[in-house]
Protein backbone atom coordinates (compact mmCIF):
# COMPACT_ATOMS: atom_id res chain seq x y z
CA UNK A 1 0.00 0.00 0.00
CA UNK A 2 1.54 3.49 -0.99
CA UNK A 3 2.69 4.75 2.03
CA UNK A 4 5.51 6.92 0.99
CA UNK A 5 6.13 9.43 -2.08
CA UNK A 6 7.61 8.38 -4.79
CA UNK A 7 9.53 11.25 -6.37
CA UNK A 8 9.34 11.77 -9.64
CA UNK A 9 6.02 9.61 -10.54
CA UNK A 10 5.01 12.28 -12.89
CA UNK A 11 7.99 11.92 -15.07
CA UNK A 12 8.32 8.60 -15.04
CA UNK A 13 4.52 8.25 -16.35
CA UNK A 14 5.10 10.41 -19.14
CA UNK A 15 8.34 8.51 -19.94
CA UNK A 16 6.51 5.01 -19.67
CA UNK A 17 3.08 6.29 -21.72
CA UNK A 18 5.91 7.13 -24.49
CA UNK A 19 7.40 3.60 -24.07
CA UNK A 20 10.12 4.01 -22.22
CA UNK A 21 10.10 0.39 -20.55
CA UNK A 22 12.87 1.09 -17.48
CA UNK A 23 10.27 4.10 -16.36
CA UNK A 24 7.65 1.80 -16.67
CA UNK A 25 8.95 -0.78 -14.98
CA UNK A 26 10.23 1.50 -12.17
CA UNK A 27 6.50 2.51 -11.42
CA UNK A 28 5.77 -1.53 -11.67
CA UNK A 29 7.99 -2.50 -9.31
CA UNK A 30 6.97 0.00 -6.98
CA UNK A 31 3.56 -0.80 -6.49
CA UNK A 32 2.62 -4.82 -8.61
CA UNK A 33 3.44 -6.43 -5.24
CA UNK A 34 1.13 -4.71 -2.83
CA UNK A 35 -1.77 -4.11 -5.13
CA UNK A 36 -1.17 -8.25 -5.84
CA UNK A 37 -1.26 -8.46 -2.09
CA UNK A 38 -4.61 -6.45 -1.63
CA UNK A 39 -6.28 -8.48 -4.76
CA UNK A 40 -5.22 -11.97 -3.93
CA UNK A 41 -6.06 -11.35 -0.29
CA UNK A 42 -9.44 -9.60 -1.22
CA UNK A 43 -10.06 -12.09 -3.78
CA UNK A 44 -8.77 -15.45 -2.77
CA UNK A 45 -7.98 -16.38 -6.30
CA UNK A 46 -4.37 -16.03 -7.66
CA UNK A 47 -5.35 -15.58 -11.06
CA UNK A 48 -8.54 -13.05 -10.45
CA UNK A 49 -5.98 -11.12 -8.62
CA UNK A 50 -2.98 -11.63 -11.96
CA UNK A 51 -5.41 -10.26 -14.12
CA UNK A 52 -6.46 -7.55 -11.73
CA UNK A 53 -2.84 -6.05 -11.35
CA UNK A 54 -2.13 -6.66 -14.91
CA UNK A 55 -5.58 -4.35 -16.07
CA UNK A 56 -4.52 -1.80 -13.52
CA UNK A 57 -1.50 -0.99 -15.07
CA UNK A 58 -2.98 -0.91 -18.36
CA UNK A 59 -5.47 1.33 -17.38
CA UNK A 60 -2.63 3.80 -16.25
CA UNK A 61 -1.35 3.54 -19.63
CA UNK A 62 -3.92 4.06 -21.48
CA UNK A 63 -5.42 7.03 -19.65
CA UNK A 64 -2.35 8.12 -17.90
CA UNK A 65 -3.92 12.12 -17.94
CA UNK A 66 -6.67 10.49 -15.48
CA UNK A 67 -3.89 10.49 -13.25
CA UNK A 68 -3.77 13.91 -11.55
CA UNK A 69 -0.79 14.35 -9.17
CA UNK A 70 -2.29 16.81 -7.04
CA UNK A 71 -4.99 15.15 -5.87
CA UNK A 72 -3.08 12.02 -4.69
CA UNK A 73 0.18 9.78 -5.12
CA UNK A 74 0.16 7.22 -7.80
CA UNK A 75 0.03 4.36 -5.31
CA UNK A 76 -3.18 5.86 -4.32
CA UNK A 77 -4.65 6.23 -7.58
CA UNK A 78 -3.66 2.98 -8.98
CA UNK A 79 -5.25 1.11 -5.41
CA UNK A 80 -8.36 3.15 -6.29
CA UNK A 81 -8.22 1.44 -10.09
CA UNK A 82 -7.92 -2.10 -8.28
CA UNK A 83 -10.30 -1.87 -5.76
CA UNK A 84 -12.84 -0.96 -8.38
CA UNK A 85 -11.38 -4.05 -9.84
CA UNK A 86 -11.77 -6.26 -7.44
CA UNK A 87 -15.21 -5.28 -6.33
CA UNK A 88 -16.26 -5.94 -9.44
CA UNK A 89 -14.71 -9.14 -9.59
CA UNK A 90 -16.32 -9.95 -6.09
CA UNK A 91 -19.50 -9.04 -7.27
CA UNK A 92 -20.06 -11.08 -10.36
CA UNK A 93 -17.88 -14.12 -9.42
CA UNK A 94 -19.14 -16.39 -6.18
CA UNK A 95 -15.89 -17.17 -3.85
CA UNK A 96 -13.29 -18.72 -5.19
CA UNK A 97 -12.10 -21.35 -3.13
CA UNK A 98 -7.90 -20.95 -2.39
CA UNK A 99 -5.83 -23.46 -4.38
CA UNK A 100 -3.48 -25.77 -3.08
CA UNK A 101 -0.44 -24.72 -2.13
CA UNK A 102 1.39 -27.12 -4.48
CA UNK A 103 -0.56 -25.73 -7.37
CA UNK A 104 1.74 -23.91 -10.11
CA UNK A 105 0.12 -20.31 -9.51
CA UNK A 106 -0.24 -20.33 -5.43
CA UNK A 107 3.21 -21.28 -5.68
CA UNK A 108 4.65 -17.87 -4.28
CA UNK A 109 2.03 -17.10 -2.18
CA UNK A 110 2.89 -20.14 -0.26
CA UNK A 111 6.83 -20.17 -0.89
CA UNK A 112 7.35 -18.14 1.75
CA UNK A 113 5.80 -21.46 3.64
CA UNK A 114 8.70 -23.21 2.61
CA UNK A 115 11.47 -20.51 4.43
CA UNK A 116 9.56 -21.14 7.54
CA UNK A 117 9.69 -24.85 7.42
CA UNK A 118 13.67 -24.24 9.19
CA UNK A 119 11.99 -22.27 11.72
CA UNK A 120 9.58 -25.16 12.82
CA UNK A 121 10.78 -27.22 15.11
CA UNK A 122 9.15 -30.38 13.87
CA UNK A 123 7.31 -31.15 10.71
CA UNK A 124 4.02 -31.24 13.04
CA UNK A 125 4.44 -28.35 14.20
CA UNK A 126 4.89 -26.79 10.30
CA UNK A 127 1.82 -28.07 9.44
CA UNK A 128 -0.43 -27.83 12.09
CA UNK A 129 0.83 -24.07 12.26
CA UNK A 130 0.16 -24.26 8.73
CA UNK A 131 -3.16 -25.32 8.77
CA UNK A 132 -4.03 -22.68 11.13
CA UNK A 133 -3.14 -19.96 8.77
CA UNK A 134 -5.00 -21.49 6.05
CA UNK A 135 -7.82 -21.54 7.84
CA UNK A 136 -7.52 -18.58 9.02
CA UNK A 137 -7.06 -17.19 5.59
CA UNK A 138 -10.36 -18.83 4.56
CA UNK A 139 -12.17 -17.05 7.40
CA UNK A 140 -10.90 -13.83 6.26
CA UNK A 141 -12.18 -14.71 2.45
CA UNK A 142 -15.53 -15.53 3.67
CA UNK A 143 -15.81 -11.98 5.30
CA UNK A 144 -18.37 -9.71 3.59
CA UNK A 145 -15.76 -7.54 1.38
CA UNK A 146 -16.45 -4.50 3.51
CA UNK A 147 -15.28 -6.07 6.64
CA UNK A 148 -12.60 -7.96 4.93
CA UNK A 149 -11.03 -4.89 3.15
CA UNK A 150 -10.50 -3.61 6.70
CA UNK A 151 -9.11 -6.76 8.02
CA UNK A 152 -7.06 -6.23 4.66
CA UNK A 153 -5.73 -3.43 4.70
CA UNK A 154 -5.39 -2.69 8.37
CA UNK A 155 -4.74 -6.34 10.28
CA UNK A 156 -2.66 -7.91 6.54
CA UNK A 157 -0.94 -4.51 5.25
CA UNK A 158 -0.79 -3.14 8.92
CA UNK A 159 -2.46 0.34 7.49
CA UNK A 160 -3.14 2.71 10.12
CA UNK A 161 -6.96 3.73 10.46
CA UNK A 162 -6.23 6.62 9.55
CA UNK A 163 -4.16 5.20 6.07
CA UNK A 164 -7.24 3.07 5.41
CA UNK A 165 -9.36 5.37 6.20
CA UNK A 166 -8.26 7.89 3.60
CA UNK A 167 -7.51 5.19 0.88
CA UNK A 168 -11.07 3.99 0.86
CA UNK A 169 -12.43 7.44 1.49
CA UNK A 170 -14.65 6.71 4.65
CA UNK A 171 -14.59 7.96 8.20
CA UNK A 172 -11.91 6.34 10.69
CA UNK A 173 -14.86 5.58 12.54
CA UNK A 174 -16.31 3.14 9.59
CA UNK A 175 -13.18 1.72 9.76
CA UNK A 176 -13.10 0.82 13.22
CA UNK A 177 -16.63 -0.26 13.25
CA UNK A 178 -15.60 -2.82 10.21
CA UNK A 179 -13.01 -4.15 11.69
CA UNK A 180 -15.00 -4.56 14.98
CA UNK A 181 -17.43 -6.62 13.75
CA UNK A 182 -15.21 -8.20 11.05
CA UNK A 183 -13.02 -9.60 14.99
CA UNK A 184 -16.39 -10.89 15.61
CA UNK A 185 -17.11 -13.01 12.47
CA UNK A 186 -13.41 -14.01 12.38
CA UNK A 187 -13.48 -15.54 16.28
CA UNK A 188 -17.14 -16.97 15.31
CA UNK A 189 -15.69 -19.17 12.25
CA UNK A 190 -12.29 -19.88 14.13
CA UNK A 191 -14.13 -21.46 16.92
CA UNK A 192 -16.54 -23.77 14.93
CA UNK A 193 -13.27 -24.52 13.48
CA UNK A 194 -11.48 -25.34 16.71
CA UNK A 195 -14.54 -27.11 17.54
CA UNK A 196 -14.61 -30.03 15.09
CA UNK A 197 -12.61 -33.19 15.44
CA UNK A 198 -9.25 -32.70 13.28
CA UNK A 199 -10.11 -35.82 11.63
CA UNK A 200 -13.29 -34.25 9.96
CA UNK A 201 -11.03 -31.14 8.97
CA UNK A 202 -7.77 -33.16 7.43
CA UNK A 203 -7.50 -33.15 3.69
CA UNK B 1 -16.98 0.45 36.36
CA UNK B 2 -17.33 -1.00 33.21
CA UNK B 3 -20.07 -3.19 32.07
CA UNK B 4 -19.13 -6.52 29.75
CA UNK B 5 -21.12 -4.85 26.81
CA UNK B 6 -19.27 -1.80 27.16
CA UNK B 7 -15.65 -3.77 26.93
CA UNK B 8 -17.16 -5.50 23.98
CA UNK B 9 -17.66 -2.59 22.36
CA UNK B 10 -14.36 -1.02 22.68
CA UNK B 11 -12.44 -4.51 21.26
CA UNK B 12 -8.97 -4.72 21.30
CA UNK B 13 -8.36 -1.12 21.13
CA UNK B 14 -9.26 -0.38 24.95
CA UNK B 15 -5.79 -0.11 25.07
CA UNK B 16 -5.05 2.74 23.05
CA UNK B 17 -7.34 5.24 24.98
CA UNK B 18 -5.53 5.92 28.48
CA UNK B 19 -8.82 6.97 30.12
CA UNK B 20 -10.65 3.57 28.66
CA UNK B 21 -7.43 1.36 29.29
CA UNK B 22 -7.79 1.73 32.92
CA UNK B 23 -11.69 0.95 33.09
CA UNK B 24 -11.14 -2.19 30.76
CA UNK B 25 -8.11 -3.72 33.19
CA UNK B 26 -10.31 -2.86 36.81
CA UNK B 27 -13.32 -4.75 34.34
CA UNK B 28 -11.01 -7.93 33.32
CA UNK B 29 -9.61 -8.14 36.61
CA UNK B 30 -13.07 -9.17 37.82
CA UNK B 31 -14.52 -10.61 35.03
CA UNK B 32 -13.16 -14.26 33.59
CA UNK B 33 -15.50 -14.01 30.03
CA UNK B 34 -13.88 -10.80 28.76
CA UNK B 35 -10.58 -11.94 29.93
CA UNK B 36 -11.33 -14.84 28.18
CA UNK B 37 -12.44 -13.10 25.29
CA UNK B 38 -9.27 -10.44 25.27
CA UNK B 39 -7.39 -13.56 25.19
CA UNK B 40 -9.14 -14.61 21.94
CA UNK B 41 -8.92 -11.42 20.33
CA UNK B 42 -5.25 -11.41 20.85
CA UNK B 43 -4.77 -14.97 19.09
CA UNK B 44 -6.40 -13.71 16.48
CA UNK B 45 -4.50 -10.60 16.23
CA UNK B 46 -1.66 -13.11 16.30
CA UNK B 47 -3.27 -15.36 13.75
CA UNK B 48 -3.72 -12.63 11.49
CA UNK B 49 0.03 -11.81 11.53
CA UNK B 50 1.26 -14.83 10.73
CA UNK B 51 -1.09 -15.00 8.02
CA UNK B 52 0.09 -11.25 6.72
CA UNK B 53 3.69 -12.56 7.19
CA UNK B 54 3.01 -15.82 4.94
CA UNK B 55 1.88 -13.78 2.16
CA UNK B 56 3.80 -10.76 2.30
CA UNK B 57 6.27 -11.94 0.10
CA UNK B 58 3.49 -12.46 -2.59
CA UNK B 59 3.64 -10.73 -5.91
CA UNK B 60 2.32 -10.58 -9.46
CA UNK B 61 3.77 -13.60 -11.77
CA UNK B 62 6.61 -12.68 -13.77
CA UNK B 63 3.96 -12.94 -16.72
CA UNK B 64 2.26 -10.14 -15.48
CA UNK B 65 5.22 -8.18 -16.48
CA UNK B 66 6.76 -9.36 -19.63
CA UNK B 67 2.93 -9.09 -20.65
CA UNK B 68 2.70 -5.04 -19.39
CA UNK B 69 6.34 -4.25 -20.92
CA UNK B 70 5.81 -5.58 -24.11
CA UNK B 71 2.12 -3.49 -23.80
CA UNK B 72 5.23 -0.50 -23.22
CA UNK B 73 7.09 -1.22 -26.19
CA UNK B 74 3.60 -0.84 -28.61
CA UNK B 75 3.49 2.85 -26.93
CA UNK B 76 6.59 3.64 -28.76
CA UNK B 77 6.07 5.84 -31.56
CA UNK B 78 6.98 4.26 -34.74
CA UNK B 79 9.24 6.31 -36.95
CA UNK B 80 7.34 7.00 -40.20
CA UNK B 81 8.24 8.93 -43.50
CA UNK B 82 5.40 11.58 -42.70
CA UNK B 83 6.50 12.58 -38.77
CA UNK B 84 9.97 12.95 -40.20
CA UNK B 85 9.29 15.84 -42.32
CA UNK B 86 7.72 19.14 -41.15
CA UNK B 87 3.62 19.12 -41.36
CA UNK B 88 4.42 22.55 -43.47
CA UNK B 89 6.45 21.33 -45.89
CA UNK B 90 3.98 18.17 -47.18
CA UNK B 91 2.28 21.06 -49.07
CA UNK B 92 5.27 22.81 -51.27
CA UNK B 93 6.68 18.97 -51.65
CA UNK B 94 3.27 17.49 -52.79
CA UNK B 95 3.40 20.59 -55.49
CA UNK B 96 7.15 20.11 -56.59
CA UNK B 97 6.52 16.56 -57.17
CA UNK B 98 3.34 17.15 -59.05
CA UNK B 99 5.22 19.81 -61.22
CA UNK B 100 8.43 17.38 -61.40
CA UNK B 101 5.89 14.77 -62.60
CA UNK B 102 4.41 16.73 -65.31
CA UNK B 103 7.35 17.43 -66.84
CA UNK B 104 8.83 14.10 -66.32
CA UNK B 105 5.66 13.59 -69.00
CA UNK B 106 6.00 16.08 -70.99
CA UNK B 107 9.59 15.26 -72.09
CA UNK B 108 9.22 11.65 -72.18
CA UNK B 109 6.18 12.19 -74.70
CA UNK B 110 6.48 10.68 -78.37
CA UNK B 111 6.40 14.35 -79.43
CA UNK B 112 8.20 15.69 -76.96
CA UNK B 113 10.28 18.70 -78.47
CA UNK B 114 14.19 18.82 -78.58
CA UNK B 115 15.75 20.57 -76.71
CA UNK B 116 18.04 23.47 -78.45
CA UNK B 117 21.25 22.03 -76.51
CA UNK B 118 21.29 19.55 -78.95
CA UNK B 119 19.25 20.03 -82.10
CA UNK B 120 21.61 19.71 -85.21
CA UNK B 121 21.29 15.69 -84.60
CA UNK B 122 17.48 15.98 -84.64
CA UNK B 123 16.17 19.50 -86.54
CA UNK B 124 16.10 18.23 -90.15
CA UNK B 125 15.50 14.49 -89.21
CA UNK B 126 12.16 14.89 -87.18
CA UNK B 127 9.35 13.74 -88.94
CA UNK B 128 6.19 16.07 -88.88
CA UNK B 129 4.83 17.35 -85.95
CA UNK B 130 1.08 17.89 -84.49
CA UNK B 131 0.85 21.52 -84.43
CA UNK B 132 -2.25 21.76 -83.12
CA UNK B 133 -1.30 23.71 -79.82
CA UNK B 134 0.41 25.90 -82.56
CA UNK B 135 -3.23 26.95 -84.25
CA UNK B 136 -5.36 25.26 -86.58
CA UNK B 137 -3.97 27.13 -89.57
CA UNK B 138 -0.09 26.05 -88.87
CA UNK B 139 -1.35 22.63 -87.78
CA UNK B 140 -2.13 21.58 -90.90
CA UNK B 141 0.73 22.99 -92.71
CA UNK B 142 3.65 22.48 -90.35
CA UNK B 143 6.12 19.36 -91.70
CA UNK B 144 9.26 21.01 -89.83
CA UNK B 145 10.24 19.94 -86.18
CA UNK B 146 9.22 21.19 -82.97
CA UNK B 147 11.22 22.84 -80.57
CA UNK B 148 11.52 24.15 -77.07
CA UNK B 149 12.11 27.41 -76.08
CA UNK B 150 15.48 28.40 -75.53
CA UNK B 151 16.33 28.13 -71.57
CA UNK B 152 18.83 30.81 -71.95
CA UNK B 153 16.01 33.19 -72.22
CA UNK B 154 14.35 32.20 -69.93
CA UNK B 155 11.55 34.88 -69.02
CA UNK B 156 11.09 36.94 -71.96
CA UNK B 157 7.80 38.73 -72.40
CA UNK B 158 6.80 36.31 -74.81
CA UNK B 159 7.38 33.28 -72.88
CA UNK B 160 4.76 34.02 -70.22
CA UNK B 161 2.05 33.50 -72.29
CA UNK B 162 3.12 31.84 -75.66
CA UNK B 163 1.89 28.62 -76.96
CA UNK B 164 4.75 27.16 -75.12
CA UNK B 165 6.10 25.39 -78.24
CA UNK B 166 8.64 26.25 -81.11
CA UNK B 167 7.77 25.03 -84.70
CA UNK B 168 11.09 25.25 -86.62
CA UNK B 169 10.51 27.16 -90.17
CA UNK B 170 10.81 24.97 -93.04
CA UNK B 171 13.98 26.38 -94.73
CA UNK B 172 15.92 27.58 -91.60
CA UNK B 173 18.74 25.51 -90.48
CA UNK B 174 19.07 23.72 -87.94
CA UNK B 175 19.78 25.74 -84.69
CA UNK B 176 23.75 25.38 -83.43
CA UNK B 177 23.18 26.43 -80.38
CA UNK B 178 21.00 27.88 -77.97
CA UNK B 179 23.01 29.73 -75.98
CA UNK B 180 23.01 32.62 -79.19
CA UNK B 181 19.17 32.08 -79.27
CA UNK B 182 16.92 34.52 -78.50
CA UNK B 183 12.91 34.95 -78.50
CA UNK B 184 11.33 38.59 -80.31
CA UNK B 185 7.56 38.59 -79.96
CA UNK B 186 6.15 40.16 -83.64
CA UNK B 187 2.61 41.42 -84.54
CA UNK B 188 1.91 40.38 -87.81
CA UNK B 189 -0.50 39.35 -90.54
CA UNK B 190 -1.26 36.04 -91.07
CA UNK B 191 -0.06 36.43 -94.37
CA UNK B 192 3.10 37.39 -93.77
CA UNK B 193 3.44 33.63 -92.32
CA UNK B 194 3.43 33.42 -95.82
CA UNK B 195 7.47 34.30 -96.48
CA UNK B 196 8.00 31.35 -94.08
CA UNK B 197 6.56 29.36 -96.31
CA UNK B 198 3.84 28.55 -94.56
CA UNK B 199 -0.02 28.26 -96.33
CA UNK B 200 -1.78 31.01 -95.39
CA UNK B 201 -6.06 30.97 -95.65
CA UNK B 202 -6.94 33.32 -97.70
CA UNK B 203 -10.06 34.30 -95.62
CA UNK B 204 -8.20 34.77 -93.03
CA UNK B 205 -4.92 36.35 -94.53
CA UNK B 206 -5.97 40.02 -92.90
CA UNK B 207 -5.93 39.08 -89.50
CA UNK B 208 -3.39 40.12 -87.17
CA UNK B 209 -1.44 37.64 -84.64
CA UNK B 210 1.20 37.64 -82.44
CA UNK B 211 4.64 35.56 -82.87
CA UNK B 212 7.07 34.33 -80.83
CA UNK B 213 10.01 34.08 -83.11
CA UNK B 214 12.90 32.08 -82.14
CA UNK B 215 16.36 34.13 -83.78
CA UNK B 216 19.67 32.28 -83.88
CA UNK B 217 22.73 33.94 -83.75
CA UNK B 218 23.21 34.91 -87.20
CA UNK B 219 19.81 37.51 -86.46
CA UNK B 220 17.75 34.99 -88.91
CA UNK B 221 14.48 33.57 -87.18
CA UNK B 222 14.75 29.38 -87.14
CA UNK B 223 11.55 29.06 -85.60
CA UNK B 224 8.31 30.28 -84.76
CA UNK B 225 5.11 29.81 -82.14
CA UNK B 226 2.01 31.91 -82.16
CA UNK B 227 1.58 33.61 -79.27
CA UNK B 228 -1.78 33.17 -76.80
Amino acid sequence: MPKTPHVGEDELLRRAVRGDEDAFLEIYRAHQASLYRYAVRMSGSPWAAEEIVQEVFLTLLRAPSKFDSARGLLGAYLFGIARNRVLKHLERAPREVPLEPDSESNAEVHGAQSDKLAHMHTPAAWAERSQLTEHVHEAVLGLPPDFREAVVLCELEELSYEEAARLLDCPIGTIRSRLHRARALLLAKLEMWRSVPRRATAR
Amino acid sequence: MMTCQEFESLGPDFERHPVSRAAAEEHLRSCPRCSALLGSWKDLDGELRALARETSSAAAPLRVELALREAVRGLRPQPRAGRLVPVWLLGPAATAAVAFFAAWYVLRAPHAPQKLANPSSSLAAQPPKDVSAAGEELSQKASGPQMQGPRRNPSPPAAQDSAGEFLALPYALPVTSADDASVIRVRLQRAALGAFGLPVNEERAAEWVMVDLLIGADGQPEAFRLAR
